[in-house]
C-alpha cells in the first residue's frame, strides 16, 4: 500500500525560550518491507538541519534555534510504500529454545536481552512470562503466547501512563497504551533470552492520530519479526516503521533541550491518507 | 641520614637489600649528606610556603572542611636510571598505542569481539561504552591524546601497571611544581646530577591538542574546559592554561551556534577549535548525556560530531579505564600488535567469571577488590585491612553486580625513603607518568611520584593521605 503521512507537532511556550537543540527521529526507515518514496522534515522558525545515523541505524535530524523563539513546530511529510513479508504461520514450531541461543552470534544482538532504561528484566516479569509459556519449546509458539498474554493482561486506556512509564508501573497498573505494551511484551522476551526490540512507526489508518509502538523478535533463520501487542497480531501492510532500538528512550521522535520556562503545550497531529489500496 | 632506617621487607627504591645505595642514588645521596639537618629544615619550610602561597592545591570530596589542601610535597626525590626508564617509555608506549587501537576498533568493525579475544558481554555493558559514537571518525583516528597510567613495583622491583586513567588524568602540574620547588631549594645538586628536564610538557601538550584540530584551521584557537573552581583538581586547570598561554573556559563561557563553538570573550565572540576538556563525557553536553548537567555546552556534542571542534580526550574513552578493561589489556597489546607486553598487569580476578568469582569469595581478606568504574581510592576494598563487616559489605556488593568488580592481591608497593616526624623512614610510592598521543607519543620523563604519607599505607591516593615527591629521569645509569 503506499501512504501520504503528515505529522504535526507544535509546541507554545508561556514565555519565549532559546537555545533549543533537537534530535528528531521521525524518517522512515528504508528497510526491504518498505520503500520511502520522500520524506521532508519542515522546521518553524526556519533552523539549518543537518542529519546523522545512529548505533541502532536510525536516521536522526538535527537542528538548533539559538534565538529566542516562542512556539516551535515540526512537519515531517512521508510517502511510503509497504510490502510486508507473508506472516509467518501461527500454528508451527519454527526455531526451538536450543536454536535459539545461536542467536548472539548470527546478529548483534546483546542489547536486546539486558534491561534498559524502561525495561527492566525483574523476577515478576519472569514469573508472568514463564507462566503464560508453560510447556512450551518452541520460541516463535513461545512469542505469540507472550503477545496474547500482554494483550489480555493490560488494558487499553488511553493517557493512562505517559512516555516515562516504567514497565514496572504497568506490570503494576495493568494498563496503558502502545507504549507500555510493546515494553512488557520486550520485557516478557528478554527474560527467556529471545532478544526483543522496540520499534515506533505509524498504523496507517485513516483514523489514526498518533505514532504506534510495536515489537520485533529476533529468530534465527527468520531474521527480525514484528508483533504487535497492542493489537495481538503480526504486522500487515498498514504499518510503517520509523525508528528502532531498546526501548522507547532510544527512538523517541523530538528530543530536544532548550533554555526557558517549562510550561509549555504541545499539540500533536497526524493525518494519513491512502493514495494506493 | 639513614642509620635507623628499616627496609620493612618490601623493595626498596634508594638501598639494596644489604642498605647500600642503589648505583643511581649515589651522587644524590653523596651531596644530601652534606646538607646539615638544619639548612634541611630551612629548605622544607621554604617550600612549604611556596607551595601555599602559589595555591598549589586539591579540595578533597566529602571533606567536611571542604577548603582547598595543600598537597603535602617530600624533598627526597625517587631517582630512576635511564635504562629502567628506557623500558618504562617503550611499555607505556606500546599500551596507549594498544588501547587507541582497541577504542577504535571497538567503535567501528569491533573486530576484537567477533575474534572472541574479548567476551562481547565486557565490551558492550560498560558502562562508559558510548554507542551515539559508534561509526564516528575521531579526529586523527586518536582517542586517548593525555593518559595517566599509574605502575606500582611489587617486592622484587618489577614494574606492573595497575590502571589506566584515559578520561581526564590529573596531577601532572605537581610534577612540574615539584621540579621547580626542588630547582630552587637544591641548585647546585642539578648542576652535579644530570636529571632529563620535565619543563616542556605544556608545550608538548599544546602540540598534541593542535594536531587534532579541524581539518583547514591553520591557527587553532584552544581552550581548556573546566567544571569550575570547586573541581579537585581546578589548580591544575589554571595552571596548565597559563602554561599553555591558553584560555581557561566553564561551560557557560562557551556556546554553540550552527554546530560551531564560540567563546565569549571581552573583544567579542572567537571561534574555538580544540577543546582541552578536564570534565567527564556525562557533564558535556545536556542534550545528549546529562540532562542535568549545568557544567556542560548545549549543542556540543553536535559540534563534534560535525567535524567543526576536536575535543581531547575523545568521547567514549572512558571504556579504557573500566577496571575490566584492564584486565584485557595484555590481550589487546597481543591482538592488535603481535607483540608480547612490555609491562605486565597485576594479576586480576573478574568477578563475572565463574571461577574467578569463586576464588575471590573464599580468599576476600587477602585481596584488594576494586569497584569497575571508580576512582581516586573511592569504592575499593583493602582486604588485609579491612574489618569483618566491611568485608562482608563488599561480599554483598560483588554477588549482587559481578560485572562492577575485580580484585588483585595485595601488593606490596615498594617503599622510598621519606621525610616523616622528624627522621627519614621508609612510605610506600607508585609512579604515574604522562603520556602524550599526538604525531607522535612522548611521555614526560618521569610522571608524578606519589607517596602514601601514613606508616605501612598503601594507598597513595591525594585524597586519602597521599603526598608527592619530584621524579627525576636520569641521563645515564648513575
Amino acid at each position: 500500500m503506499k501512504f501520504d503521512i503528515h505529522h504535526r507537532t507544535r509546541y507554545v511556550y508561556a514565555s519565549p525560550v532559546r537555545d533549543s537543540f533537537n534530535d528528531i527521529r521521525l524518517q522512515p526507515m528504508p528497510i526491504p518491507e518498505q520503500a520511502v518514496e520522500s520524506f521532508l522534515l519542515r522546521v518553524l522558525p526556519a533552523a539549518r538541519l543537518t542529519h546523522f545515523k545512529d548505533f541502532y541505524s536510525n536516521w536522526v535530524n538535527h537542528f538548533e534555534i539559538p534565538e529566542s523563539h516562542g512556539y516551535l513546530s515540526i512537519e515531517a511529510q512521508s510517502r511510503v510504500i509497504t510490502r510486508p513479508p507473508a506472516p509467518l504461520p501461527a500454528d508451527q514450531n519454527l526455531c526451538s529454545f536450543a536454536d535459539m541461543r545461536g542467536a548472539p552470534s548470527i546478529e548483534r544482538c546483546f542489547d536486546y536481552l539486558q534491561s534498559s532504561r524502561f525495561v527492566e528484566l525483574t523476577p515478576e516479569a519472569w514469573k508472568l512470562a514463564v507462566d503464560a509459556t508453560h510447556g512450551l519449546d518452541d520460541a516463535w509458539q513461545a512469542v505469540l503466547a507472550l503477545m496474547k498474554f500482554v494483550h489480555g493482561f493490560l488494558k487499553y486506556e488511553s493517557n493512562s501512563t505517559n512516555v516515562h512509564t516504567h514497565m514496572r508501573e504497568v506490570i503494576a497498573d495493568q494498563r496503558g497504551v502502545c507504549q507500555d505494551f510493546a515494553h512488557l511484551l520486550i520485557g516478557l522476551c528478554r527474560v527467556l533470552k529471545i532478544p526483543a526490540r522496540y520499534v515506533s512507526g505509524y498504523l496507517a489508518t485513516e483514523t489514526a492520530s498518533a505514532m504506534h509502538a510495536w515489537v520485533e523478535v529476533f529468530l534465527p533463520g527468520h531474521g527480525w519479526r514484528g508483533l504487535d501487542p497492542t493489537h495481538n497480531c503480526q504486522l500487515g501492510e498498514t504499518y510503517v516503521k520509523v525508528a528502532n532500538g531498546r526501548d522507547y528512550a532510544d527512538v523517541s521522535p523530538i528530543n530536544g533541550n532548550y533554555r526557558g520556562t517549562q510550561q509549555r503545550t504541545m499539540e500533536v497531529d497526524v493525518k494519513i491518507t491512502v493514495l494506493e489500496g | 641520614m639513614l642509620q635507623d632506617y628499616l627496609l620493612n621487607g618490601g623493595f626498596d627504591e634508594m638501598l639494596d637489600p644489604h642498605k647500600g645505595v642503589r648505583g643511581h642514588y649515589q651522587k644524590f645521596h653523596k651531596l644530601f649528606k652534606s646538607i646539615s639537618p638544619a639548612e634541611y629544615d630551612a629548605k622544607r619550610q621554604a617550600v612549604d610556603t611556596a607551595f601555599l602561597r602559589q595555591g598549589i592545591t586539591f579540595n578533597v570530596y566529602g571533606d567536611a572542611a571542604g577548603a582547598e589542601k595543600i598537597f603535602p610535597f617530600d624533598m627526597i626525590p625517587r631517582i630512576i636510571p635511564a635504562k629502567e626508564w628506557e623500558l618504562l617509555e617503550r611499555g607505556l608506549a606500546q599500551r596507549i598505542t594498544a588501547l587507541n587501537l582497541f577504542l577504535h576498533d571497538i567503535y567501528h568493525e569491533q573486530k576484537i569481539l567477533k575474534d572472541g579475544v574479548i567476551p562481547e558481554f565486557y565490551v558492550l555493558s560498560a558502562r562508559h561504552f558510548r554507542r551515539e559514537f559508534v561509526n564516528f571518525e575521531v579526529p586523527k583516528g586518536i582517542y586517548i591524546h593525555i593518559c595517566g597510567t599509574d605502575l606500582i613495583r611489587d617486592k622484587d622491583g618489577n614494574y606492573l601497571v595497575l590502571e589506566d586513567n584515559g578520561r581526564c588524568p590529573s596531577g601532572v602540574s605537581y610534577v612540574l611544581e615539584n621540579r621547580r620547588a626542588m630547582k630552587r631549594a637544591f641548585s647546585s645538586m642539578f648542576e652535579g646530577i644530570s636529571v632529563r628536564p620535565v619543563e616542556n610538557y605544556p608545550q608538548e601538550l599544546l602540540k598534541t591538542l593542535k594536531y587534532i584540530a579541524p581539518a583547514g584551521v591553520a591557527e587553532p584557537t584552544v581552550v581548556l574546559l573546566t567544571p569550575g573552581a570547586y573541581n579537585s583538581a581546578y589548580f591544575e586547570h589554571t595552571y596548565l592554561a597559563r602554561q599553555m598561554g591558553i584560555e581557561i573556559v566553564e561551560g557557560r563561557d562557551l556556546f554553540v551556534r550552527d554546530s560551531r563553538v564560540y567563546m565569549r570573550t571581552t573583544k567579542g565572540l572567537q571561534p574555538v577549535h580544540v577543546i582541552y576538556r578536564r570534565l567527564d563525557d556525562d557533564f558535556l553536553d545536556p542534550t545528549v548525556f546529562r540532562r542535568d548537567s549545568m557544567l556542560g555546552v548545549p549543542g556540543l556534542v553536535h559540534a563534534y560530531r560535525a567535524g567543526n571542534v576536536s575535543l581531547a580526550n575523545s568521547i567514549g574513552t572512558g571504556i579504557a579505564d573500566d577496571k575490566v578493561m584492564y584486565y584485557f589489556v595484555p590481550r589487546m597489546i597481543k591482538y592488535y600488535l603481535d607483540q608480547e607486553p612490555i609491562l605486565p598487569n597485576v594479576p586480576t580476578y573478574l568477578a563475572s567469571e565463574e571461577q574467578d568469582m569463586k576464588y575471590i569469595l573464599e580468599h576476600l581478606p587477602e585481596l584488594v577488590v576494586k569497584a569497575a568504574n571508580e576512582s581516586g581510592g573511592y569504592g575499593m576494598l583493602m582486604g588485609p585491612k579491612a574489618s569483618k563487616e566491611e568485608i562482608a559489605i563488599f561480599r554483598e556488593k560483588i554477588i549482587a553486580e559481578p560485572r562492577n568488580y575485580i580484585a588483585q592481591p595485595m601488593i606490596f608497593l615498594s617503599q622510598h625513603p621519606t621525610y616523616c616526624d622528624g627522621k627519614f623512614d621508609g612510605r610506600h610510592v607508585d609512579l604515574r607518568p604522562f603520556i602524550l598521543s599526538g604525531e607522535r607519543i612522548s611521555i614526560i620523563p618521569g610522571g608524578l611520584t606519589r607517596v602514601a604519607l601514613r606508616k605501612g599505607s598503601l594507598v597513595v591516593n591525594s585524597s586519602q593521605g597521599g603526598g608527592s615527591k619530584d621524579t627525576w629521569v636520569l641521563y645515564g645509569d648513575e
